[in-house]
């Protein structure tokens, strides 16, 4: 295998790792809401223990390929921040400073290429997953971003989201978006049979 | 390339939203026109005003005597 196939693949596997554990981490959090919601969650199946393989899948993904698994997993933090951004964490900080102090951090570790790439593409999947989901999150009591800001209007932004990820970072890109389409379609194919 | 895609899916954005934004602002003007007429045919055909809040058949009993 050539050394660029081999970095690629490398950057796929470290994209599948720390997108699952975004998703077990997010489980973990959303428990008390999916359960009442009656929405699947991972927690049903490895019980409290899903913050460890969340973590243990990030350390993997770190192990891989740094670079591209930690600010992918820091924006993906600060984008769920931001979603309660009135709200008054353990750290006494709201929402928004949580945020903007962790994607300070990324940026001031990682460099503004790396954040500024990771949060477009996150933002990106937040709004598609906004836009498929609108009445489930509707039916669930919550106002995700497609409800607030328009279907139509989602779905475009998070094409043009996109579409500034990879022109921010094109090398990047393919690899990137192959593991998270993925991880993306396994979870779709897995949750929606459910 | 990247950059046409990114500039046409930014103007199409913005055009959607500025026609949705003059599309409201119109049909909230037209309905503010049309709805006190709409009540009054309506209230009409049921053989009362709402502007006056008068009963046609009192009206009409009134007109006689």
């Amino acid at each position: 295998m050539s050394p660029a196939i081999f970095e690629q693949a490398g950057i796929v596997i470290a994209v599948i790792l720390c997108s699952i554990a975004v998703k077990l981490i997010d489980d973990f959090l959303d428990n008390d809401r999916d359960s009442l919601a009656g929405c699947y969650n991972f927690s049903k199946i490895l019980g409290n223990g899903i913050i460890v393989y969340g973590m243990l899948s990030l350390s993997i993904a770190a192990s891989i390929n740094a670079s591209v698994s930690i600010p992918l997993f820091l924006v993906s933090y600060s984008i769920g921040m931001f979603t309660d951004f009135k709200k008054t964490f353990i750290s006494g900080l709201s929402g928004l400073q949580e945020s903007l102090l962790v994607f300070s951090l990324g940026v001031i570790l990682w460099g503004w290429q790396c954040m500024l790439f990771s949060l477009f593409f996150v933002f990106s999947l937040q709004l598609f997953d906004d836009y498929l989901d609108i009445y489930t999150d509707q039916l669930a009591g919550y106002r995700n971003l497609a409800h607030r800001i328009g279907k139509v209007e989602c779905l475009l932004l998070s094409i043009l989201t996109l579409c500034t990820a990879w022109w921010i970072n094109e090398h990047l890109f393919p690899a990137v978006l192959l593991g998270t389409a993925i991880v993306y379609s396994a979870l779709l194919y897995y949750q929606r049979g459910r | 390339m990247l950059l046409t895609i990114i500039i046409s899916v930014s103007t199409l954005l913005l055009g959607y939203l500025w026609g949705k934004h003059d599309g409201w602002v119109e049909g909230y003007n037209r309905g503010t026109v049309d709805l006190p007429l709409l009540l009054r045919e309506q209230s009409l055909e049921q053989g009362y005003c709402v502007l006056c809040n008068e009963h046609k058949q009192a009206q009409v009993v009134s007109e006689k005597m």
